[in-house]
């Protein structure tokens, strides 16, 4: 089965005019995405995340290597009909919502009599109905960014991609959003979602890639990355809190961490304290801890 | 076609108000012009017709040179451009809709003119000459106008239509006819100037350039905007 999103060494540099100042906002990026998941694409501001998506879109060409969408190549108009979009900065025309998620529809190759009646499921599940009729340019940020969604899906998309969907999004928006994903998840549709909430990444991803200065630090299974491979997490009973560094005392076991490395010395250090181990397991991490680390060590090479 | 043509009605949308107004002032002129003088003659009347034709050439640059430049600054045009549409078709909905546009226009000093024509007791022979002759050029100038806008700024772009406008008339002062019809704004302008209640026939060949022009141009202008990255810095 052909990737849902495929970048294949993917470089882009913006320069200025004769050439001048030269930026590179990716560099030699290569990225699958399968059909079927969601993907997890993070990184800081000015990381290449945008970059890559408006390459993806067709929006910009790459100043070296290819890529393809659904199986054809970067910017065919088509391949776009059965993709949906939402930009990081929603900007809409000033019309009222409903008719204004047909014209969406319509520009994606959707007809009436289904037009009418997808552009009423998408308000409807977003939450939208009650301003169906009143002018997108009178609604707050956040309902924007719901039209801006109900604009993405009223062509059933089978990619989405998504830059920052949440952003403007107050918290049971949020909530209402993710169910949302992973019921398209459910359905087989293929989720590309850029976005700073971390926290929500890490509960509706598949699969995470983290971009730092145009090229990928790391890129796996969200469950893979979460564990640490460096570091153990021990439950112990029968010793106390003061004997091991950074250790806390829950449910009469004390929990700590400790380097893999040293893991038998540590165990040895609980049966000789006169204490027992009651689980030891791969140390899990935040999805943030791993990005600020990433982020932090900006200078140094950690690919996966 | 349907992407165009929705492209296009969108765009007659967007500059709604700014048609209404130019329709209200041509009526409205005319309709000054009507009650100021106690009899309209033919003179006058053709005046106002050439008066509001030349005005319409210009209204299109301006609507032309802007059209992508403010849908790349408020960034509307990546909800459009990631849908199932071509570069192609985005460009050929915009001039359509400036067509709209300027048609509401020409049909709104064909309205009034008539009248004023017919109140002056005159024939209505060339009205509709001039008003085909003033269609065409002003596609023509969108047309250059929007080709320019695809890799300059407005105001870049509306000197070098200026400049592209301004040429051939250059040539055709300094080394004689038909320099003026290699873009043939100028030739069209002037038989624009030149109707009046003399009979004289119109020359149709610079309609019939200025027709291959404006698609020779929407390609180009096409083929440039489908190389450009949309989403950098418009500035």
């Amino acid at each position: 089965m052909p990737p849902a999103l495929e970048f294949d060494h993917i470089t882009k540099e913006y320069r200025g005019w004769f050439g001048r100042n030269p930026v590179c906002a990716l560099d030699d990026f290569s990225l699958r995405v399968e059909p079927g998941e969601i993907f997890g694409f993070l990184g800081p501001n000015g990381a290449g995340k945008t970059t890559a998506i408006h390459i993806a879109m067709g929006f910009m060409r790459p100043t070296r290597g290819s890529g393809q969408m659904l199986g054809q190549r970067f910017g065919d108009a088509r391949t776009r009909g059965r993709v949906g979009f939402l930009a990081e900065t929603v900007a809409l025309y000033h019309r009222p919502v409903e008719r204004l998620v047909r014209f969406y529809g319509a520009l994606s190759g959707v007809r009436d009599p289904q037009l009418r009646q997808r552009a009423r499921e998408v308000l409807e599940t977003l939450e939208l109905t009650d301003v169906a009729y009143r002018n997108a340019g009178k609604l707050s940020r956040g309902m924007i960014q719901r039209v801006g969604l109900a604009q993405a899906l009223v062509n059933e998309p089978e990619l989405l991609v998504l830059d920052e969907p949440t952003s403007a999004l107050d918290p049971p928006a949020r909530v209402a959003v993710r169910e949302l994903l992973l019921a398209l998840r459910a359905a087989g549709k293929t989720i590309f979602l850029s976005s700073h909430q971390l926290s929500e990444i890490e509960l509706i991803s598949d699969r995470v890639a983290i971009l730092h200065r145009g090229r990928i630090r790391r890129l796996g299974r969200t469950s893979e990355l979460l564990e640490s491979r460096e570091r153990l997490q021990v439950v112990a009973r029968g010793v106390g809190p003061d004997a091991f560094e950074g250790a806390v005392a829950r449910n009469g076991c004390v929990t700590f961490e400790m380097l893999a490395s040293a893991q038998r010395a540590v165990i040895e250090r609980v049966w000789s304290l006169g204490g027992e181990i009651v689980r030891v397991s791969p140390a899990r991490r935040s999805l943030e801890q791993i990005f600020l680390e990433i982020t932090q060590n900006a200078g140094e090479d950690t690919h996966p | 076609m349907r992407p165009v043509l929705l492209i296009a009605a969108n765009f007659l949308r967007e500059q709604r108000w700014l048609t209404l107004v130019l329709v209200l002032y041509a009526v409205g002129l005319a309709a000054i012009f009507a009650v100021s003088e106690k009899q309209v003659s033919a003179e006058d009347a053709f005046f106002f017709l050439r008066q509001q034709s030349l005005y319409a050439p210009l209204f299109s640059l301006f609507l032309a040179v802007s059209a992508i430049h403010n849908e790349r600054k408020s960034r509307r045009i990546l909800a459009v451009l990631s849908k199932a549409l071509t570069r192609r078709q985005y460009i050929a909905g915009l001039l359509a809709g400036i067509l709209a546009v300027l048609g509401a226009y020409c049909l709104a000093i064909a309205i009034s003119g008539a009248w004023l024509v017919r109140s002056a007791q005159a024939s209505l022979g060339q009205l509709w000459a001039l008003l085909v002759i003033t269609a065409v050029t002003s596609v023509l100038v969108s047309a250059m106008g929007l080709f320019f806008s695809t890799f300059l700024t407005p105001l870049f772009a509306t000197s070098a239509t200026a400049l592209a406008v301004a040429l051939p008339a250059a040539l055709e002062q300094a080394l004689g006819r038909g320099w003026g019809n290699l873009l043939p704004v100028y030739s069209l302008v002037a038989q624009v100037t030149g109707t009046g209640l003399a009979r004289h026939t119109a020359d149709w060949r610079p309609v019939a350039i200025a027709v291959v022009e404006t698609m020779l141009l929407w390609t180009l202008a096409s083929w440039i905007f489908a190389g450009r990255d949309i989403t950098a810095a418009v500035e």
